[in-house]
């Protein structure tokens, strides 16, 4: 398995209120697979993604990504292994609104040991003829391509996206899933996608629902879509 | 409900502590330098008023060739105070001088500083300053010249305030020079005193009086108030520390007003929306901006007030120093409400404009803007899109955007820096003059070892060394009316004084020379005729500059002794002063004075030495100004970026790799910030120095060695490490899943 977690629990604490926002998770998910997680809101879904990431702990239970636990990694294994093994894709985002669209992409690129051609990626997004923009000045779908192409450009194993259409409307939404899907094709990247959208999970090899910080549901998808097939 | 809002303030303040105490620390600063300097030197320039006054100052003191005997007479007749003075320079040892002086009643009357007046015979008071450096007090003996004298107190008169040997002297040393008064009557004890007479006008007679004596008797001597370092220098220092105690607390101000302005700014664009929702809840926009006010309130009244209460503290030992330093009594000393209310008012009428200007543009906006977080939304400047960065590495492309895209922001560093280095560098750079301005003389120009001045005019060949004669002159030919300055004859073949050009050219002595500084401050070129006249005798004739010295020692003018001896209507070959390598063993009673290098070197290095404090205390300040200003600036840098830095950590940024990205970009604006100071440092310090020699007879040149700059860059690069280091925590602490919640710009 590329992607495994045992017995994963994650508790917040608030003074002295503590609040269990990931409670014993279980699951896997094959290397160049895609998996979808869905969920209500405050379910736990970015929670969960965040710990796969690297960038929150848990309390317990092991995380192995590519034969490694992670959660066995210290701060500067941790950030080594976002650098090079993880790209990360957020409903907003989050570009650097003072770098142009180029310059964007050179963020992930400038730290990576063998990153792909800004350029390269661009294209590939189709960006390529508004690299001197600044983020301000795309629209929100351009805006999610940039920071694909951010993710993509360091080769990574592990593509996490985090309501990666959330903000987007139908169409920018589908153009933006193909883009998803075509990169798994083209790189074999395994892609862990958050949503809570449901027809989404029609393009998934591996569909998990959570509910209060627990998996309700896990399972196969026997039947793939191809991202322009899916609808809501 | 105004209330509930204030609440917010102490929360503000304490969350970004550093930036709020950084502001405060400066009004601090600036208050306090505002009321130590002015109010001790209104007080000192009070003091000297009242004792110039109560103690009658001479305005002027001569030496005739016969002794006046209708004193009373010409007193009534021209309307003046004439006393007659007698004064002897008694060897105190190897290398001290006490200058015994006959007490006066009339013009230039002694104050008791400490201990009492003359009462009887044989008691002695003597300056402090000299009482200090040769371990005497009062009670103490003091054998002179076999009679037994008894110190009874400590004295100063208004003409010796700063207690030089020789009036064109400029560095008094308390270890070689002193001032003693004696009665009258003691001073029969003593062969070979010089007689003098000081005068005080009540009416404006001078030139009458001058021609009565010339006319009846001999000027040999005559010395204008005006020409006589003892008197003036200290009306300079005073008049610097008062400009100091403006200059730099409004510098610091302008400071102070950038830092919290940005500060403000980037608050207010934080707390848009809660702007536009108070406006949505029924605030009046006069309600928030009067809260917003709060904060340079703040900031100003409790930097004022701490600053002008230490201010206040450092007065009186301030005073202190100063009345040591230069022989003055203090008489007294008042609080100067004026300055205290001015302290505490400075920092408000400066932050409060500024600040009511930035928090208007911002209440201007229309609510529903505010609401939508208008501020938030980030604005590419008209620089950032011009820029094609294309070609540069990554890490130089974001830290060249973090400079361009807050003008304000990268202003207040450039400026902070240049402050400080400035501030850092002054004290340096005023040493390096005075060294440069000694050495170059005393080295380059003046290569003689012995100077005597004779109290008559001499015409005999055997007295040895090399002869020059010399009066004072003045010439209308000025911007401000009439200058002073000497002229000198000098020997066609004297060896012991070289000039040289601007190039280095060494000049022959054949010709008509003017030094550098007389030059420069009556704007004469090679070529400039000029008419002048005769102090002493008012006798006026007209000059010719051929060459110009480069020399800034003295305002002077040297001419062939031949031509001015003709000029002057003196018997060829008269002269009043020699030079010379070797000591000559001239009788001492019919010297006027004598010096030895070595003592102007020594009192050189010995006035030096409290310049060094001075240079340590500049220097510190600056450092601390340039600290908060770099580390505002920087923690500015941190919470602008913020949201980056957190997306930056979760793209797998080690710690070394943010602190670079983030921390080093002001890098080049702290070199910029020094490069420019430099010569903003040299044209200020000129103006300044300019300033306060105009009225004196030398002038300085800005000097500033190499070493010393190298000092001052590796400080603010150090004061920059300093603050970058006290930074990194705050690049620690951001957390990288709480902005992932936010909604983007
Ligand atoms: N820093 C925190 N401290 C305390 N509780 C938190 C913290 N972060 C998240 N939680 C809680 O953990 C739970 C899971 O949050 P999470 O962000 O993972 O939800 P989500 O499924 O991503 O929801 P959404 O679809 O709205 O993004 C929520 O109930 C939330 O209140
Ligand atoms: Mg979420």
């Amino acid at each position: 398995m590329f992607l495994e977690l045992t017995n994963v629990n994650k508790t917040y604490k608030t003074g002295d209120v503590s609040f269990k926002a990931l409670a014993n998770i279980n699951f896997s998910l094959e290397k160049g697979n895609i998996g979808v997680i869905l969920g209500p809101s405050g379910s736990g879904k970015s929670t969960l993604l965040n710990v796969i990431g690297g960038i929150d702990i848990t309390d317990n239970g092991a995380i192995f990504v590519d034969g490694k636990d992670i959660t066995e990694l210290n701060d500067r294994e941790l950030t080594n292994y976002r650098r090079e093994e993880v790209g990360f894709i957020f409903q907003f985002y989050n570009l650097i609104p003072n770098l142009t669209v180029y310059e964007n992409v050179e963020v992930a690129a400038n730290i990576s040991k063998n990153p792909m051609k800004v350029e390269e990626v661009l294209d590939a997004v189709g960006l390529l003829d508004l690299k001197d923009r600044f983020p301000k000045e795309l629209s929100g779908g351009q805006q999610q391509r940039v920071s694909i192409a951010r993710a993509i450009i360091k080769k990574p194993k592990l593509l996490l996206c985090d309501e990666p259409t959330g903000a987007l409307d139908y169409n920018n939404a589908i153009e933006i899933l193909k883009l998803l899907t075509d990169i798994n094709k083209k790189y074999n990247t395994t892609i862990l996608i958050i949503t809570h959208n449901t027809a989404i999970s029609g393009i998934a090899n591996r569909i998990v629902r959570l509910r209060s910080g627990e998996i309700i549901e896990n399972k196969y998808n026997d039947n793939i879509l191809p991202a322009e097939r899916v609808e809501w | 409900m105004v209330m509930v809002l204030h609440k917010k303030i102490t929360r503000t303040l304490l969350e970004h502590k550093a930036q709020y105490i950084g502001s405060i620390l400066l009004i601090i600063i600036s208050s306090l330098l505002f009321t130590a300097l002015n109010i001790s030197g209104v007080n000192i320039q009070d003091n000297l008023a009242v004792f110039r006054v109560n103690n009658v100052v001479e305005d002027a003191s001569f030496i005739t060739q016969n002794k006046i005997d209708n004193v009373a007479e010409l007193e009534e007749k021209f309307q003046l105070i004439l006393e007659e003075r007698k004064q002897y320079d008694y060897k105190f040892d190897e290398q001290a001088t006490l200058r015994i002086l006959s007490e006066t009643k009339k013009v230039d009357k002694y104050a008791v500083v400490k201990g009492h007046l003359l009462q009887k015979s044989r008691e002695i008071l003597i300056d402090q300053a000299f009482a200090k450096a040769h371990d005497l007090d009062i009670n103490d003996e003091l054998m002179l010249e076999n009679n037994l004298f008894t110190i009874v107190g400590f004295m100063s008169t208004p003409d010796y305030i700063y207690p030089l040997k020789s009036v064109s002297d400029m560095l008094k040393n308390p270890e070689t020079f002193g001032v003693a008064v004696i009665a009258k009557n003691d001073f029969s004890k003593f062969q070979n005193g010089l007689t003098f007479y000081s005068v005080k006008f009540l009416d404006s007679n001078k030139s009458q009086f001058k021609n009565y004596l010339t006319r009846n008797n001999i000027i040999i001597n005559w010395l204008d108030k005006e020409d006589n370092n003892r008197i003036t220098f200290v009306d300079g220092d005073v008049n610097s520390a008062i400009q100091m105690g403006r200059i730099l607390p409004v510098a610091i101000l302008i400071l102070t007003i950038l830092l919290v302005s940005i500060i403000l700014w980037r608050l207010l664009k934080t707390e848009y929306t809660e702007i536009g929702t108070l406006y949505t809840l029924g605030y009046r926009k006069k309600e928030i901006l009067n809260h917003y006010l709060s904060y340079p309130l703040i900031i100003s009244l409790v930097g004022g007030i701490i600053g002008t209460i230490i201010g206040l503290l450092l007065v009186k030992p301030m005073i202190e120093l100063f009345a040591a330093f230069y022989n003055l009594p203090v008489i007294t000393t008042k609080f100067e409400l004026t300055y205290v209310v001015l302290s505490l008012f400075l920092p408000l009428a400066f932050l409060i404009p500024s600040t009511i200007f930035i928090i208007n543009r911002i209440l201007k906006k229309p609510p529903l803007e505010l609401m939508r977080g208008g501020g938030n939304k980030v604005k590419i400047n008209f620089i950032e899109r011009r820029l094609h960065l294309n070609r540069f590495r990554f890490s130089t492309k974001f830290k060249i955007r973090e400079i361009v895209r807050n003008i304000p922001r990268t202003i207040l560093m450039v400026a902070g820096i240049a402050f400080a280095t400035m501030l850092l560098l002054v004290g340096f750079a005023t040493k390096d003059s005075m060294d440069y301005l000694i050495e170059k003389n005393y080295k380059d120009i003046y290569q003689y070892n012995y100077d005597y001045i004779f109290n008559t005019m001499q015409f005999s060949d055997d007295i040895g060394g090399e002869k020059l004669n010399l009066a004072p002159y003045t010439s209308q030919e000025f911007k401000n009316g009439e200058k002073t300055f000497v002229i000198y004859g000098i020997e066609k073949d004297a060896s012991l004084i070289t000039f040289t050009d601007q190039n280095g050219n060494k000049l022959s002595l054949d010709q008509t020379i003017i030094t550098k500084s007389l030059a420069d401050k009556m704007k004469l070129k090679v070529g400039d005729r000029i008419s002048v006249e005769n102090k002493l005798n008012e006798k006026k004739f007209s000059i010719t500059i051929n060459k110009i010295a480069d020399s800034y020692l003295a305002d002077v003018i040297y001419m062939p002794l031949d031509e001015f001896n003709k000029l002057n209507d003196l018997p060829k070959g008269s002269f009043v002063e020699v030079i010379s390598k070797e000591w000559l063993n001239i009788d001492e009673s019919i010297l006027l004075s004598y010096t030895s290098k070595e003592d102007i070197i020594n009192s050189y290095n010995i006035l030096i030495k409290p310049l060094r404090y001075m240079i340590g205390v500049i220097g510190f300040t600056a450092f601390i100004i340039g600290l908060i200003v770099i580390y505002v600036v920087t923690s500015l840098v941190i919470e602008e970026n913020k949201k980056n830095i957190s997306l930056l950590k979760i793209l797998g940024y080690q710690q070394r790799e943010l602190y670079s990205l983030i921390l080093n970009s002001n890098t080049i604006l702290v070199i910029i910030g020094f490069l420019i100071s430099i010569p903003l440092l040299f044209v200020s310090l000129e103006q300044y120095f300019n300033a306060i020699t105009a009225e004196m007879n030398f002038s300085f040149p800005v000097k500033l060695d190499e070493i010393n700059m190298v000092i001052g860059f590796v400080v603010i690069i150090l004061t920059y490490q300093i603050s970058k280091f006290l930074n990194k925590g705050k690049i620690n602490k951001i957390s990288m899943v709480d902005t992932l919640k936010s909604k983007a710009e």
